[in-house]
């Protein structure tokens, strides 16, 4: 059972598979996750296991990060997360957790931040449709009405208006690992992932697949 | 550390000797001008043994054909497509001229023209895919542009044909 792994998007190219088509790919450094801590019922009320992933200077680490690393005899990380676990029988025994605990073919949904778009209008924010182009129009790419008169004479919740767009967590489910390069720390996995090259994700085994097999069984 | 090793990570080849006209060789001397590796002569300014290798530009050689026989554009080529049908495996031909050839790495690829019933069909090939058993040249073409797209408002002979290289010796 794979606990899941942290990485660093790298780009993306395309692999040929054995049928010959071309499969484009996003590549993830995942060499070196490091267990910080391993959480416990008694002592954090979960159960859970901590992982760092990517070398950060100590300086750069405020105090209580610092204490945090110090206490559980870790190296200072950039990128933090945890994973929960059923029991603490699942906890892993290795202290840097292998590229291999994937496997090619799994399935795994992945949690990125997606590039930020800064302040957008509702063409872009929402797909909006946008009003007419010619025929005297001086409307056209803005919102339109937002609300009817005087029932319920005010602007509903949650109407969609421009504003700030992009730089969402974003998870994308149920991809396809395709290579797993232990060598150069590398995983490969079909199709894309939301963010930036040098942008860090989470990789965990597909949720929905795990739903599907527990269900079949 | 197992990070910054992996984005330093050079390719180390042996250095192809440099021949000049006189006979003699050298090995051909490096020098780095505001971080991109430039030789000591200017034809070839990317030599691949200075350059850093990426994971991508990795994976992509891997996968990359060694035995390719080279053409141009312009040249007249029969493309050997392997076409799988009912469980067999067969070659299908798509003859035509070579009008672009775009892309570096993996990802190159080009396109051939061919007229076909009186109407122009363009395919892309990309030049790495197992898809794609051969291309064999029928007749090399003279052409004096990197993309021929002007073929495409020819009609008759004129949208076939580009003028035949004739060796110059």
């Amino acid at each position: 059972m794979s606990l899941g792994l942290l990485g660093k998007k790298i780009g993306m190219t395309h692999v040929y598979l054995e049928d010959g088509t071309a499969q484009p790919v996003t590549v993830i450094e995942v060499a070196g996750n490091t267990v910080m801590q391993k959480k416990t019922q008694e002592t954090d009320g979960y159960t859970a296991v901590q992982v760092g992933f990517d070398d950060q200077k100590e300086q750069r680490l405020n105090k209580p990060e610092l204490g945090h690393v110090k206490k559980h005899g870790a190296t200072a990380k950039k990128y933090v997360r945890e994973f929960r676990v059923d029991s603490e029988s699942e906890f892993p025994e290795e202290q840097i957790l292998p590229i291999t605990s994937f496997e090619k073919d799994q399935v795994v949904d992945v949690i990125s931040t997606s590039k930020g778009k800064g302040f957008q209008g509702v063409y872009k924010r929402y797909s909006f449709g946008g009003l007419r182009a010619t025929h005297g129009s001086m409307m056209h790419r803005r919102t339109g009405a937002i609300a009817a008169g005087s029932t319920p004479g005010r602007v509903w919740k949650n109407q969609k208006m421009p504003g700030r767009h992009g730089n969402y967590t974003c998870t994308e489910q149920n991809l396809k690992i395709v290579q797993v390069r232990e060598d150069d720390g590398v995983i490969l996995i079909s199709g894309s992932i939301a963010g930036s090259k040098g942008g860090y994700c989470v990789i965990r085994p597909s949720i929905k697949s795990a739903a599907r097999a527990k269900a079949g069984k | 550390m197992v990070l910054h090793l992996l984005r330093n990570r050079v390719e180390i080849l042996p250095p192809r000797l440099v021949k000049y006209a006189d006979g003699t060789q050298c090995e051909p001397q490096a020098t780095v001008i505001s971080g991109v590796s430039k030789l000591n002569f200017p034809q070839i300014t990317r030599f691949p043994a200075f350059r850093t290798m990426n994971v991508i530009e990795k994976i992509g050689k891997e996968q990359m054909k060694t035995d390719f026989a080279p053409f141009n554009v312009g040249d007249n080529v029969k493309v050997h497509v392997r076409v799988v049908e009912g469980g067999k495996e067969r070659v299908q031909l798509f003859a035509g001229i070579v009008i672009a050839k775009q892309g570096i790495g993996i990802s190159q690829a080009f396109t051939v023209r061919k007229i076909s019933y009186n109407e122009g069909v363009e395919r892309v090939f990309p030049i790495h895919s197992p898809k794609i058993a051969k291309v064999e040249v029928i007749k090399e073409g003279k052409v004096r542009r990197a993309k021929l797209n002007y073929l495409r408002t020819r009609i008759g002979k004129a949208a076939t044909t580009v003028k035949a290289k004739t060796s110059n010796k």
